[in-house]
């Protein structure tokens, strides 16, 4: 018989123990976990980027207020309370991290991924941009101006990647695929009609 | 203070970055049940309104305990608020499990929620803002300059932009001020606003070219420059 994981019995101690004192049930962790399983991830937020490409005045209502634009979607709930949206343009490019813990917008992204929460990317991304961006397949020309957002408060970041060219008579559901979990941390733009 | 977790500029810990372009929310089955405990315990505010007591005991961890898999840190706080539950020294908010998860059921089973629960419930259990009782002592466009000290415990300011020159480009409103909810518990808020910094302000000679580091910042952190 193999070795019990020593991380996997103090979980099963824990839950025993806030189970035991009536603190919470099993079921509720449940519903919860098949939640973040099921329904939240980073379609969601393609959804909403795919829908700023096509409508101008949603694009506005979401620059203006995330929470409350996502929300027309139906999205929202923890890490969602202050959606922040950030355009990229052909002159700025916007890029997310969160160098004190791992802030990320949930509605829109679903649970960050690890990488995204790794010693290495939340050292590196404020102090040299645009060296882990080019390592992550995105070199960008010294033109560019890049804007790093550390969410260090209430605000959790979305990026707003530019629309590929080649996509003008695209509907919003056609859209949807192009956008990627990466274009919309910032790490990468959007695919072209070929990547898909 | 603690800086197991203040990690921007840090170099000692700068290195090749592991990145997947998808991956699934959970890597093994202790996550799931990590992840779910803490979000049932957070969505009730069992252990306090928000997170603040949660990083600040995450920020007690050791170098080595940091370093293991994410949601080691949640399960650190969750025994840490635990045992203070049992040992007297922290109350836990009288709420019947049935009760959470009936919330739970409620909040967390379906894809999408009314859009008035999204705007104007959810941000009341899971956001810290909260009107300030005084003015806002900055306006857009002011320079100011993170102060030299830092809290002794928990805190927002990194230490990267600790002592450094930058300029105001929002009012973000108010929220909980951190600092003082983690110490004395108090739930009063500060002004919050974003602050931006030119790479080389905080870099020197070693920032690349054209970039702006941006952040927000609780007032109390801020000076006039």
């Amino acid at each position: 018989m193999s070795e019990p994981d020593p991380i996997g019995v103090r979980v099963e101690a824990l839950e025993s123990i806030l189970i035991e004192r009536g603190i919470i049930d099993p079921k509720a962790v449940d519903t919860v976990i098949a939640h973040y399983e099921k329904d939240v991830g980073p379609l969601n937020g393609a959804k909403v980027v795919a829908r700023a490409w096509t409508d101008d005045a949603f694009r506005e209502r979401l620059l203006a207020n995330g929470t409350k634009a996502v929300a027309e979607f139906g999205f929202g709930g923890a890490e969602g309370a202050d959606i922040r949206v950030l355009a990229n343009t052909e002159d700025v490019h916007n890029v997310v991290v969160c160098t004190l813990c791992s802030c990320y917008p949930w509605p829109v992204l679903g649970l960050p991924p690890n990488w995204y929460k790794s010693e290495a990317y939340r050292s590196r991304m404020v102090a040299e941009p645009r060296t882990v961006l080019a390592e992550l397949g995105l070199a960008l020309d010294e033109s560019v101006h890049v804007r790093v957002w550390d969410s260090s408060a209430e605000a959790r970041y979305l990026v707003l990647p530019q629309r590929p060219a080649g996509t003008d008579h695209w509907s919003a559901d056609e859209l949807v695929p192009l956008v990627t979990r990466d274009s919309m941390i910032g790490v990468a733009k959007a695919l072209s009609p070929h990547e898909r | 203070m603690p800086d197991v977790h203040d990690l921007g500029g840090r170099r000692e810990h700068f290195g090749p970055i592991d990145h997947t372009s998808s991956e699934p929310p959970f890597h093994a089955d202790w996550e799931r049940r990590v992840f779910g405990m803490s979000a049932v315990i957070q969505t009730l505010g069992l252990f306090g309104p928000n997170f603040d007591n949660g990083r600040a005991t995450i920020e007690q961890m050791s170098p080595r305990e940091y370093a293991e898999p994410y949601y080691t840190h949640w399960l650190y706080f969750m025994e840490r608020m635990l045992a203070k539950y049992i040992s007297g020294e922290r109350k836990v908010l009288a709420v019947k499990s049935a009760v959470t998860a009936r919330v739970v059921r409620v909040l967390m089973s379906r894809p999408t929620l009314p859009g008035w629960i999204n705007t104007q419930v959810m941000p009341r259990m899971f956001g810290s803002a909260k009107t300030a009782k005084h003015q806002p002592r900055y306006a857009v466009g002011d320079a100011v300059r993170v102060r030299a000290e830092r809290s002794d415990g928990h805190t927002r300011q990194p230490g990267y932009v600790t002592g450094r020159l930058g300029r105001i480009t929002e009012h973000r409103g108010a929220a909980i001020f951190p600092d003082e909810h983690v110490r004395t518990g108090s739930t009063a808020a500060e002004h919050l606003y974003t602050v931006s910094f030119d790479g080389i302000e905080l870099w020197g000679e070693k920032a690349e070219p054209n970039t702006e580091i941006l952040l927000e910042l609780f007032e109390p952190y801020l000076e006039p420059a």
